[in-house]
């Protein structure tokens, strides 16, 4: 009996380690942001290395379950989506990297009054993408406490765009001490951390999407 | 010859195995293509067990209710139904196969006793109706017991597709040994009789045959449904199953129970141990499956086929056996008036006594007369030439209609196209009349303004001629003077020049098109000659075209002379009609 069942337990474990893997990255990643702001440049370089391994390896395994999905003819009339999942959750990995990497050259200037407010944008950013990723294992087991976890994931998105929001107006009217140049550079930043959230939504729109075909 | 008379029951059986690859492959849909294969294979495995093993089931319930003798007779019970179920299959979509040659079976009865075995046909409607009925209701039972325990057993959504793979796969064997089980009854059933206790010789062994039967008719089915794996199977016949893995499986599921309840006699040895027992009769392996399409469809929640598409299915199933025993009843006198045709001493026995059919049969069929074996030669080749020729009458009616509905949606897209391109032309016709009335009051305003300029002018002319006559006459010198004063004011507004000019720059402006038209074909045309031209077309005499350009008609005149030169003109061809047509 489990002969018939080894590539498909196979497949499963690859997609647990794969969400594992990507879950990983983002805390290396919130991580990062909170060593850069504290000004714990030797750890932070620990996070981009650390960082660099895990979307490498999220990718290899991405490609994995792609090429297993179709080998093996496993759920044809949910593999467009499920790969379509696949690729979002990926792009949370390779935009965490990326924005990790562009602290890293980049080096915005954050002024003091302003690290509460990026410490405070990441954690809310990343809150947003904990709800989903559980949500993704939810639905390959049951679909049913799939919508839950995707309610709370747009009340956090929309929680990350209200400290956004307010990061940004702080930013032009109250704080001195940056020229407007800087402002706009630190801008950006904020929103590459507010952009990870922004993929937990089109997350849970496709893991609606995919619930909804499960239940016809 | 043997062989010839068993080709029908031969083609039966091809045309069997190449529908059921439809049906089976449907089960595999959507799987890699040597997953595919795979199945195939084993299908056509079990497929030829079940033909095997059950030959105590509906084959011998076959054989046991048309007891023909004679294998010719058995050739045209065959023929018969293969002749209607390809004639119907012209008009409707399930057809099936079993129905026709029970109808088949059931004419020749009726020929030869002039009674029927109530209770068999009874028992077989009985079945036909029953079986789909329980299909539509097993499939719909199945989903929901699947659909209850997928959400129980909390499983991987990985792992409930391989299962349902595996299952559908166990599904999928179970038919096909259970279609064996049904079809070989349509297959070699008739022919049972026939060589009921006898036996062949193949390679210094004795066989039974009809095991030899039984195996040859399963080999057909079975070459039909590989042959028809070869022939790549279109993306339509899968269509019935584009279905989620859950409602595919429910309804092979559904069908294999069916079939294997129906078919084969393992379940029905089972239910004999407790006393019950039931007729094992041919099914239609089309109206179970279409059954079981039926069933998952209203417990999801929505309609497959529409209300014409049942009754066609109802016309079908009842059309099929009494078209395939009328064929085979009206064949049966035929041949008996053409043997009285040519035997007319055997209206009598040699006992005095009319002749009964079945006697007529014994001297009609009897191997041994060598002047039948010519009679039969040519009812054979009849035969096939018929059988052929409905097979390709029916593929090029379908290729026509195919051709006819592609013509007949050309046609109305170039209808389309041609309404679409009508529309266009009258609206251009429209804008066409419209901006030609707007030509035309400009026009008439232009020939209003130069009306007006020309009285104007006389007015003005005339007061001057008055003033002189009353200068000439006058005494006083002060009235001399006032009269000079207003003769020198008229004389200098005399020539009119801001009317005129706001005139020719209408003039110009309203003939630009024109004038462009008139330099293409005559480049030879100066201002002057095209704007005389212009005046010409608005209906101004030389006398009046002299008055606005200040020259004498004499000039005109003239000028109208050297213009006609210019544009070529022959001696009878008038200057006004030429320029109103360029």
């Amino acid at each position: 009996m489990a002969l018939f069942f080894r590539d498909t337990n196979n497949l499963i474990k690859n997609i647990d380690l794969f969400i594992e893997v990507v879950d990983e990255s983002l805390l290396v990643f919130q991580q990062g942001v909170l060593h850069y702001l504290d000004k714990d440049f030797d750890r932070f370089q620990e996070d981009i290395q650390l960082i660099t391994t895990l979307e490498d390896k999220a990718d290899v395994l991405k490609r994995t379950i792609e090429a297993d999905l179709y080998n093996n003819a496993l759920i044809p009339e949910y593999r467009g989506d499920v790969l379509h999942l696949i690729d979002k959750i990926d792009d949370l990995a390779d935009t965490a990297k990326e924005n990790l990497y562009q602290f890293d050259i980049e080096m915005p200037k954050v002024p003091d009054e302003m690290k509460n407010d990026f410490r405070r944008l990441s954690e809310a950013s990343l809150l947003t993408v904990g709800q989903i990723l559980p949500a993704v294992r939810e639905f390959f087991y049951q679909s049913g406490l799939v919508n839950d976890k995707i309610h709370k994931t747009y009340f956090y998105e929309k929680e990350v765009d209200k400290i956004g929001y307010t990061l940004k107006r702080k930013l032009f009217k109250e704080i001195k001490v940056l020229k407007f140049s800087e402002k706009i550079h630190l801008r950006y930043f904020a929103l590459h951390i507010q952009q990870i959230s922004d993929i937990g939504k089109k997350i849970g729109d496709i893991l609606a999407i995919l619930s909804l075909k499960r239940n016809l | 010859m043997i062989i010839l008379f068993l080709l029908s029951g031969l083609l039966i059986g091809f045309a069997l195995g190449y529908q059921d690859l439809f049906l089976l492959l449907g089960a595999g849909s959507k799987r890699k293509k040597k997953s595919v294969w795979y199945l195939v294979i084993f299908a056509s495995i079990a497929l030829f067990t079940g033909a095997l093993t059950n030959t105590d089931g509906s084959l011998a319930f076959v054989g046991e209710l048309t007891g023909v003798k004679q294998i010719q007779v058995a050739f045209m019970i065959l023929a018969s139904a293969l002749i209607t179920t390809t004639l119907l299959r012209i008009k409707f979509r399930i057809i099936s196969v079993s129905h026709a040659v029970i109808g088949s079976i059931t004419g020749w009865l009726l020929f030869v006793d002039n009674t029927l075995p109530l209770n068999k046909l009874l028992a077989i409607i009985i079945i036909w109706l029953v079986t789909p009925i329980l299909s539509a209701f097993l499939s719909a039972g199945y989903l929901t017991l699947l659909k209850s325990s997928m959400r129980r057993l909390h499983l991987h959504i990985l792992k409930i597709g391989r299962t349902l793979q595996i299952l559908l796969s166990i599904a999928l064997l179970v038919g096909a040994y259970s279609i064996g089980a049904n079809n070989i009854a349509n297959v070699a059933g008739v022919y049972l009789p026939v060589f009921e206790g006898t036996t062949i010789h193949i390679l210094d062994k004795e066989i039974n045959t009809e095991i030899a039967l039984v195996f040859i008719g399963a080999l057909a089915i079975t070459i039909g449904l590989l042959v028809r794996l070869l022939f790549k199977t279109k993306k339509q016949d899968l269509e019935i199953f584009e279905f989620s893995p859950e409602t595919n499986f429910s309804v092979m599921a559904s069908f294999a129970t069916v079939f294997f309840l129906f078919s084969s006699t393992i379940f029905q040895d089972l239910i004999g141990q407790i006393g019950l027992s039931y007729p094992l009769v041919p099914i239609s392996t089309l109206h179970i499956l279409t059954a079981g399409v039926v069933g998952v469809s209203y417990k999801k929640g929505f309609n497959v086929y529409q209300k014409d598409s049942f009754a066609g299915l109802a016309v079908g199933s009842i059309l099929t056996p009494v078209m395939s025993g009328l064929i085979m009843f009206v064949s049966a006198l035929a041949f008996k008036s053409f043997w009285l045709g040519l035997n007319p001493k055997s209206i009598t026995s040699n006992t005095g006594h009319s002749v009964t059919n079945q006697e007529y049969l014994n001297q009609f069929f009897s191997i041994n007369d060598s002047s039948v074996i010519y009679n039969l030669g040519v009812i054979l080749l009849l035969t096939t030439i018929i059988i052929l020729g409905i097979a390709i009458y029916t593929r090029m009616q379908r290729r026509f209609n195919l051709e006819r509905e592609r013509f007949s949606d050309n046609k109305a897209e170039l209808e389309a196209e041609k309404d679409f391109f009508k529309k266009e032309l009258s609206y251009s016709e429209e804008k066409t009349t419209i901006l030609q009335h707007e030509i035309d009051f400009k026009n008439k305003e232009l020939e209003k303004f130069a009306f007006s300029l020309l009285e104007k002018e006389e007015i003005l002319k005339k007061l001057k001629d008055i003033l002189a006559l009353v200068k000439t006459t006058a005494t006083d010198g002060d009235k001399k003077e006032v009269i000079s004063g207003i003769s020198n004011l008229m004389l200098n507004n005399l020539n009119l020049s801001n009317e005129k000019i706001s005139f020719y720059q209408s003039v110009d402006e309203m003939n630009r098109d024109f004038y462009i038209r008139l330099s293409q074909q005559f480049n030879n045309l100066t201002n002057n000659d095209k704007r005389l031209i212009a005046f010409l077309k608005l209906g101004l005499s030389s006398k009046e075209i002299s008055s606005l350009i200040n020259i004498s008609t004499k000039s005109v005149e003239m000028n109208r002379y050297r213009l006609r030169q210019k544009l070529s003109l022959l001696n009878d061809q008038n200057l006004l009609d030429f320029v109103n047509n360029i």
